[in-house]
């Protein structure tokens, strides 16, 4: 596992430069697009791990592949950052603690809302303000579907976790059941 | 001495009483009496000594005999005192020895008896605290599954009951509870 101190550090530096720009968000997105697309390429990363090839060649590569690739300046520094660092290691782990602070530097919060159908667009206008009230920040909502839950809905907002579904709700009156089934 | 002369004359006796003594018979019984009596004087005076030895030698045997017997008889007399009042104490041992020996066969079984109440007792905690474990264990069980056939059969209903308008009632109540 990557040392997480050179994570934050990488994220930090990147976020710290991006974050003053109008389309911070956007450049977040594209860093995670081409991370995915070198960290998902098996023969990229063979080769920028391979210790018998040498830095300079593999900047040259690096550098060639984001500019055919048209990546942004700053996102094509940061990676040639890493590969001659010798920390190519850790790109794979960058994107979230990246969109992390980015978000926390922009005052934004990332809200992961798991609902049992499909929210309507009233619902889900809704759901953004009201935990916009909660948090006191802009929300960047993100819903996924999920019928196990039952009904109601499980939102997680950075640690912290809402769960006012159906099926904990059950799971809970089982323990409660149990537990003054067993006392009595 | 006087009993020889006595004698001398009773050997003669009868052939005088039959009134036919021969001439010379009185010299002659004479001779021979003093024959006789030389002979039997010189016998007396050579066995005498030998003979009073022999004969006090054999008194003071029989003396010392009858000594060694009556302190043997005395010995065993003792030993008979003494046999007999061990045999006395013997058999008073005996019983005390039967007592002691009945005394510690009482004592053994009863500390038999209680040991075996005490393991008893303790066996029977055992096998009931067990039972009651195992009650316990059993009794949670059941409960644990009723609890979850009662939470498994109220998600099968509201997984059959519930309309989409219901899914939607209860995101809505948990977007209330939210704003709330």
């Amino acid at each position: 596992m990557a040392s997480q101190e050179a994570i934050n550090q990488y994220a930090r530096a990147f976020v710290s430069i991006v974050s003053k720009w109008d389309d911070a968000l956007a450049l977040c997105d594209e860093f995670h697009d081409a991370e995915r697309e070198l960290t998902e390429n098996k023969a990229a990363v063979h080769y920028f791990m391979n210790p018998s090839i040498l830095t300079r060649d593999k900047l040259k590569m690096i550098d060639k592949l984001l500019m055919d690739a048209g990546a942004h300046e700053i996102i094509r520094r940061l990676m040639v950052t890493l590969v001659k660092n010798n920390r190519f290691n850790i790109l794979k782990y960058l994107s979230e603690p990246i969109r992390r602070m980015l978000y926390e530097e922009l005052g934004m919060v990332e809200v992961k809302l798991t609902v049992p159908v499909t929210l309507s667009k009233d619902m889900e206008n809704r759901f953004q303000a009201a935990f916009e009230k909660k948090t006191g920040k802009r929300v960047i909502l993100s819903t996924e579907v999920d019928s196990d839950i039952i009904g109601g809905a499980v939102a997680r907002i950075g640690s912290l976790l809402i769960d006012g579904s159906l099926k904990t709700n059950l799971v809970k009156m089982r323990e409660k059941l149990t537990g003054e089934l067993q006392w009595h | 001495m006087k009993r020889l002369i006595v004698l001398v004359f009773l050997i003669g006796a009868p052939a005088f009483a039959a009134g036919q003594v021969p001439e010379g018979y009185w010299f002659e019984l004479m001779a021979k009496t003093i024959n006789a009596v030389v002979f039997f004087g010189f016998l007396f005076w050579l066995l005498k000594k030998p003979v009073a030895n022999a004969l006090r030698s054999q008194r003071e045997n029989l003396t010392l005999q009858l000594e060694n017997a009556e302190q043997k008889e005395k010995k065993a007399a003792e030993r008979l005192s003494q046999i007999e009042k061990r045999m006395t104490g013997l058999k008073d041992e005996v019983e005390e020895i039967l007592k002691k020996t009945d005394e510690a066969a009482n004592r053994e079984k009863q500390r038999i008896l209680e040991q075996a109440k005490l393991e008893a007792d303790k066996i029977r905690r055992i096998a009931e605290r067990d039972i009651e474990n195992r009650f316990r264990t059993a009794r949670n069980e059941l409960r644990k599954y009723m609890a979850d056939l009662a939470v498994e059969k109220a998600q099968a209903i509201l997984l059959e009951k519930m309309e989409i308008r219901d899914v939607e009632n209860t995101m809505k109540q948990y977007l209330n509870e939210l704003e709330g």
